[in-house]
């Protein structure tokens, strides 16, 4: 009875021992394997992709810019629009470009504009937002410098036009897009790491020859980093 | 007698694993320990083939790693004649560390002079590091290069803060997956043609060198580039498209071929939104803008589905950390 007794606890232990050594050769495997292995590490951040976004007056959507209802019969002989170019994020520079057609004779200038809380006097483009509130702009020096990059004449030659409709020729002379761009790069003004905000005033002018026709062009305004 | 036999060979075997336990234990110990002496021979069955290191300093956001600090070598041999290096390398018990970086080593993260800090679609560079052979014999390393994505919410490593781990975007998630399609990198990379290629498609490359020698550093370059627009992997090299742009093709035309299959393959790693013919379209622009077949509308379509995904990786991923692993066998 008593040698059972013996023989049971001598099993025991040799269990015990064995389950230990194996537990102690499974971690010291372990060790061995992690410090074979190397590792370099480096981090850095994600940037968001710039955006770009064009604007009415006050920041407003692009949809509040109204173009309709140019009345040639206006002595003034022009009629002033404001937009904006802005951003979220920090832009180094950038490039406006301007795409229209030819139905009637207007020509497009661009100018920088300054935003006005209060009415400034003449010569300044008034724009209410969707709260009601106005806001006033006026020109800032002289007109943007830039060139058409298909022009002849007063409409477009055909070096663009597979861009535009590719191998499709029947297009009408005056449907054929003008394009038009910016000379020089634009540095945002009061750029900084939450964006900037630039205004602009297009001005649309015609000749004492416009006359109210029912004609009507397509204007597309368009902001590019450069 | 018949019940003894068991208890022998159990106690035998026991016996045994212990002597393998010493085994193992004797190795950790000679690779932990820097002071063993031994040549080259005898070091050859118990150290650690090479380190891994790299030079010159810090990177902008290393304060976000967990990695620890590598120990400085000094005046380590190069493959090029007379020259040397001063590399921070694992080893001493440090074997995951941060990863140096100077102004021709970066992942834009060099702060130096008036470097751009971060990655944006348009970016590229290269990142060095150095295999530093501790015995002559031929080396033959398998690496994994693997990226961990980090939210915005992620913060310098701190008594507070002692990892970023909830800030990890899962690695199955769909920014992930565009992160492996956008963010890519190659092995080569060629100034003339500014061509890359052996671009590193499943996270793993290998490398070999024949002859190591004992304490010299070898170097291998990964080039990385998030491309601005689809246009540079899949227009032709020579498309007329590119002549007005700042940014060109980066991979042959040659390797187009093998892109396209990959576009179709993976398309989750590419675009957000699937669903539109992406054979058709990717086949259609890598004929070119000239070609009489041109679609602007396949164009278009490839084009905007690629920028959105650029669009959900920048605005969903606030960080990302490079590892660069050795493989174990």
């Amino acid at each position: 009875m008593k040698s059972n007794f013996l023989k049971s606890n001598i099993r025991r232990a040799v269990i015990a021992v064995t389950a230990a050594v194996v537990m102690i050769a499974g971690s010291a495997t372990a060790y061995a394997w992690f410090t074979n292995q190397r590792r370099l590490a480096t981090i850095t951040k994600v940037n968001s992709p710039t955006v770009l976004a064009i604007g009415a007056g006050a920041k407003e959507s692009s949809l509040n810019i109204d173009m309709g209802g140019i009345d040639v019969e206006d002595e003034s002989g022009k009629k002033d629009f404001v937009f904006s170019v802005y951003s979220d994020e920090s832009v180094e520079k950038y490039k406006l470009q301007i795409a229209h057609t030819t139905n009637i004779d207007f020509v497009y200038t661009v100018y920088k504009a300054v935003e006005h809380t209060s009415d400034p006097g003449n010569d300044r483009v008034e724009y209410t937002a969707e709260n009601g509130n106005v806001y006033y702009y006026t020109k800032s020096g002289g007109a943007i410098p830039g060139s058409y990059l298909n022009q002849s004449g007063k409409i477009a030659d055909k070096s663009l036009h597979d861009k535009s409709y590719g191998g499709y020729n029947r297009v009408q002379e005056n449907a054929e897009p003008l394009y038009w761009q910016t000379a020089d790069v634009i540095q945002p003004a009061n750029n900084n790491l939450s964006g900037f905000l630039d205004y602009y005033i297009l001005e649309i002018s015609w000749s004492d020859d416009a006359v109210n026709n029912k004609e009507t062009d397509m204007v597309y305004l368009t902001a590019g980093i450069a | 007698m018949g019940k003894v036999k068991p208890l022998i060979f159990m106690l035998c075997s026991a016996i045994v694993i212990l002597l393998l336990t010493v085994g193992f234990f004797s190795y950790g110990w000679f690779i932990n320990n820097k002071s063993t002496a031994g040549d080259d021979t005898a070091m050859k069955a118990t150290d650690s083939d090479f380190e891994l290191g790299a030079f010159d300093s810090s990177g902008a956001f290393d304060e976000y790693l967990t990695a620890e600090n590598g120990t400085l070598l000094t005046d380590i041999k190069t493959e090029q004649l007379f020259s040397k290096i001063s590399p921070t390398a694992t080893g001493g018990g440090k074997n995951e560390i941060k990863w140096l970086i100077n102004d021709k080593s970066n992942f834009n993260n060099y702060s130096g002079g008036n470097a751009e800090l971060g990655i944006q679609p348009g970016s590229s560079g290269k990142l060095s590091f150095y295999v530093i052979a501790k015995r002559d014999m031929a080396l033959d390393i398998n690496f994994s290069l693997d990226t961990v994505l980090y939210t915005a919410d992620a913060k310098p490593i701190s008594e507070t803060n002692a990892d970023n781990s909830d800030c990890i975007i899962a690695a199955d998630s769909t920014e992930a997956g565009l992160v492996d399609g956008h963010i890519l990198f190659f092995l080569n990379y060629d100034e003339n043609s500014m061509l890359y290629s052996d671009r590193i498609t499943d996270g793993s490359f290998v490398f070999s060198k024949p002859d190591a020698k004992a304490g010299t550093a070898y170097r291998v370059d990964i080039y990385w580039v998030w491309p601005y627009v689809a246009d540079q992997l899949i227009l032709p090299q020579n498309d007329g498209c590119f002549t007005s742009k700042e940014y060109g093709k980066i991979i042959s035309d040659a390797d187009t071929e093998a892109f396209k299959t990959e576009l179709v393959n993976s398309p989750e790693r590419y675009f957000a939104d699937t669903a539109f013919d992406i054979a058709a379209a990717a086949e259609n622009m890598s004929k070119g803008t000239a070609s009489p077949n041109f679609n602007m509308e396949y164009y278009n379509k490839l084009n905007a589905r690629w920028n959105e995904a650029d669009q959900l990786i920048g605005k969903s991923v606030g960080f990302i950390e490079l590892q660069v692993t050795n493989v174990l066998p």
